[in-house]
């Protein structure tokens, strides 16, 4: 019998108005003068004044503001966030934009509870996965202006050093954010392609979420909840890319898809991806667009969790009449065939070749990828990564 | 095209450690959470195993027990609750643990909200979100019985001086860390399974088809509806079956954890009225007027009855059962259900059964007004609804 544990006080706040609550919310953790940070596109797009607008000035206001997140986030963000932070003697965090402002603020606010001043610090430190409660923690707030990545809600956090060639991942529970707030004030019309690129990796985090979690059932939850909306609402969201609702449908189903994958321990998928990742500069979602019908197709017959994906994929009438027998067969040819109406409607690419990844790097790539898998699978080997790539090539 | 908008928030910071035997490894992680002197409130203390076995473990960690309350309140009273902010302060703690049934439990989480809120006057935490934390005090709970689904969630009742019973919702409420350890449930009755199985079962469908429901908290009660299928029969039949006991304490779980966001409906706001007039166990109540306030709903729930249907009997049936037919077919298999085990444990049927007569109504009826639960019910209830429930089951 499983055992499980869970663990994720984040508060979701979704919909129309849901930035209205972030002075309430700021006031209740007793953060009154917060640091805003922000990328450029989302000051340039008027976010940034809209989150201004909403916070009630005569208990809460911002303590400073920043606008300058690069956009690929590098340890240099992380130091300015920081000194910024201690400089204007903020109290909290406001992340607004993409990824690159996630990052950094998960990134920034770890450095400023463990009282790290430069991000050098971390370079042969082991203390990135240190694990205890914050009680009355450093407030942040991340509200996404751009498709959500998966990690918002969660307690992870890639920086990648280009300059070093140095990869930091985070995973503390100093990291995780107190609130997300999804307000469609805060969005943008999403190009069809993006959508389509996001949705399908999300799609990819929420199977992978569901095969490894059976045991967990809140994870399961999340998993089942997201790869429903994904299935049911991607098509229409991109083909009606200006209705908001189905946009907000899908990015809290990308939170929700990553607060599942992310609660899997070891994962080869999300090693591969992260190496892809690197490679190619492709984001995580990009890779795992684009990876994971093969993925799938492989681990399926092996994964008897597979049988019980195809609920969600396709609702309790079609399940109930399905042969039981071959329900994991019907899962990869269901998610097979939704991979390919969204691949061709968006045109977005479908094979690792578009990345720039060449057959030569595949060596290198898997022995990358098998060091950093901790896992115990056995079949998770050197030859499994490259048999992936070149079938995904 | 999708067109209505809206806002929801979902957020539950219980951190949940469960499984057979998870005990230990739970507990090592509670000196890191900042406790050093707990407050350990259970329900009795002659030949209370499970009881004795948390604190000792608990104390192998180096986290002391600074004081031990015994709270055998049915629903926790305001003098209960003085004499144990008075005992917690004289003894310096600064944590509690609760360690016992659903009653302690929720003697804990309202002890919690009202230390962290500090509040003077206690009369006052009544309503939603009438208490604001003004300091932090961890709370951990160690359910020792089935019925868990008020473990996560952000609810409790309290009976005031004079007897009235009031409710208070509030994220303070919430546990900071669950520990479900089915080794530790104790069943001293043949009816615990199915007190446990059927407050969460009721919970479950009732969050399910809430206004206030989302995706997420939809797919939460559909897993926990598919562990009551599966491990109800079997715990009420054996219920040393630890499997099953942890299935029902899953599903009991995640309707608590589902409650702080959809909250409950017509049949939760009955039943708490009909234990609170009548002093009985609520989960007698439920299993008296369940039935009944799903056929109320069946109007506005119809949609949500026929996919929950498919977690309660599974493939074949759900398939040989005309698409028409499977809304009420679910009703019917639900009742069944209860009523099997009821007749069995020669539990009540009948609201006469537990002495509610006719003139007891007014004040039934009164009482169910004044809950929140029908504010998330999916169709509006008026009084005279209600009065109509309950002359249905008399």
């Amino acid at each position: 019998m499983s055992t499980f544990s869970f663990s994720n006080d984040v508060k979701i706040l979704c919909g129309d108005h849901a930035l209205d609550n972030l002075p309430y919310e700021l006031r209740e953790c007793e953060c009154t003068r917060p640091l805003l940070i922000a990328d450029e596109r989302s000051y340039r797009l008027g976010f940034a004044k809209e989150v201004r607008h909403a916070m009630d000035n005569d208990i809460v206001s911002l303590g400073a503001t920043y606008y300058k997140i690069s956009e690929k986030v590098t340890p240099k963000d992380c130091d300015d966030v920081v000194n910024l932070y201690k400089a204007h003697g903020c109290d909290g965090i406001i992340a607004l934009g993409g990824e690159n402002v996630t990052q950094c603020a998960k990134v920034a606010k770890l450095m400023i509870v463990q009282g790290v001043g430069d991000f050098v610090y971390f370079n042969h430190k082991s203390d990135m996965d240190a694990e205890k409660l914050a009680y009355g923690g450093l407030p942040l707030f991340i509200l996404p202006t751009d498709i959500p990545c998966g990690i918002e809600a969660t307690d992870r956090a890639i920086i990648f050093d280009e300059k070093n060639n140095l990869l930091y991942n985070f995973d503390s529970v100093l990291t995780r954010a107190t609130a997300v707030i999804l307000d469609v004030r805060l969005t943008d019309i999403m190009p069809a392609k993006a959508m389509a690129t996001a949705g399908l990796g999300a799609l990819a985090m929420g199977v992978k979420g569901f095969v490894d979690n059976t045991a967990n059932p809140i994870a399961l939850a999340y998993a089942t909840g997201a790869i429903h909306t994904i299935v049911n609402e991607l098509l229409p969201a991109m083909r009606h890319n200006s209705n908001a609702d189905y946009r907000i449908d899908i990015y809290s189903s990308i939170i929700n898809a990553g607060i599942a994958y992310y609660a899997i321990d070891e994962s080869l998928l999300r090693d591969m991806t992260t190496e892809l990742s690197i490679k190619t500069n492709y984001s995580h979602l990009q890779i795992l667009s684009i990876i994971f019908p093969v993925y799938y197709k492989e681990k399926a017959n092996k994964d008897k969790a597979f049988k019980s994906v195809l609920m969600p994929l396709v609702g309790e009438e079609e399940y109930a009449l399905s042969n039981a027998r071959s329900r994991e067969i019907k899962a990869v040819d269901k998610i097979n065939a939704f991979w390919k109406s969204v691949v061709e409607l968006a045109e977005i690419p479908s094979r690792l070749q578009a990345t720039g990844v060449e057959q030569s790097d595949f060596v290198k790539l898997a022995d990358a990828v098998i060091t950093r898998y901790r896992g115990s699978d056995p079949h998770n080997n050197f030859t499994t990564i490259v048999k992936l790539l070149e079938e995904a090539f | 095209m999708k067109g209505s908008r809206f806002y929801y928030e979902f957020y539950n910071p219980a951190k949940v450690e469960a499984g057979v035997g998870c005990l230990g490894q739970a507990v090592s992680k509670l000196p890191s959470m900042g406790l050093h002197n707990a407050f350990f409130v259970c329900d009795r203390l002659e030949n209370n195993e499970a009881a004795e076995r948390v604190r000792k473990e608990i104390n192998a960690t180096g986290v002391r027990t600074g004081a031990i309350y015994v709270c055998e309140d049915k629903i926790v009273r305001l003098e209960s609750l003085r004499d144990m902010r008075d005992v917690y302060r004289a003894n310096n703690c600064d944590c509690i643990v609760a360690c016992g049934s659903y009653c302690v439990v929720n003697a804990a989480k309202t002890l919690r909200m009202l230390l962290s809120g500090q509040v003077v006057r206690f009369e006052d935490a009544k309503g939603i979100n009438a208490v604001r934390k003004k300091t932090n005090l961890p709370l951990v709970v160690v359910p020792t019985d089935i019925g868990t689904s008020n473990v996560a969630s952000d609810g409790v009742t309290i009976k005031d001086d004079e007897g009235a019973v009031f409710e208070c919702r509030s994220p303070l409420c919430i546990p900071d860390y669950c520990i479900l350890d089915p080794k530790l449930v104790s069943v001293r009755v043949a009816e615990a399974p199915i007190a446990g199985a059927l407050e969460s079962f009721a919970k479950n469908i009732e969050e399910f088809v809430s206004r206030q429901a989302i995706t997420l908290t939809k797919c939460m009660n559909l897993i926990a509806i598919r562990e009551v299928r599966d491990n109800f029969m079997k715990a009420a039949d054996d219920p040393t079956d630890e499997k099953a006991v942890f299935g029902l304490q899953k599903a009991g779980l995640l309707a608590g954890i589902c409650y702080c966001g959809a909250s409950a409906g017509v049949a939760h706001a009955i039943a708490s009225a009909l234990a609170s007039v009548t002093g009985r166990e609520r989960y007698i109540c439920t299993g008296i007027i369940f039935a009944e306030c799903m056929r109320y709903n069946l109007e506005v729930a119809e949609k949500d009855y026929v996919q929950a249907y498919y977690y309660i009997v599974g493939d074949d049936k759900y398939a040989a059962t005309p698409a028409g037919e499977r809304a009420e077919a679910f009703i019917s298999a639900a009742e069944a259900m209860i009523k099997e085990k009821f007749g069995a444990n020669k539990l009540a049927t009948r609201l006469t059964d537990i002495g509610a007569d006719e003139e007891l109504l007014d004040k039934i009826v009164e009482e169910t007004m004044k809950s929140y639960a029908l504010v998330t019910n999916p169709r509006k209830v008026t009084k005279e609804d209600v009065y109509a429930i309950l002359r249905s089951v008399m």
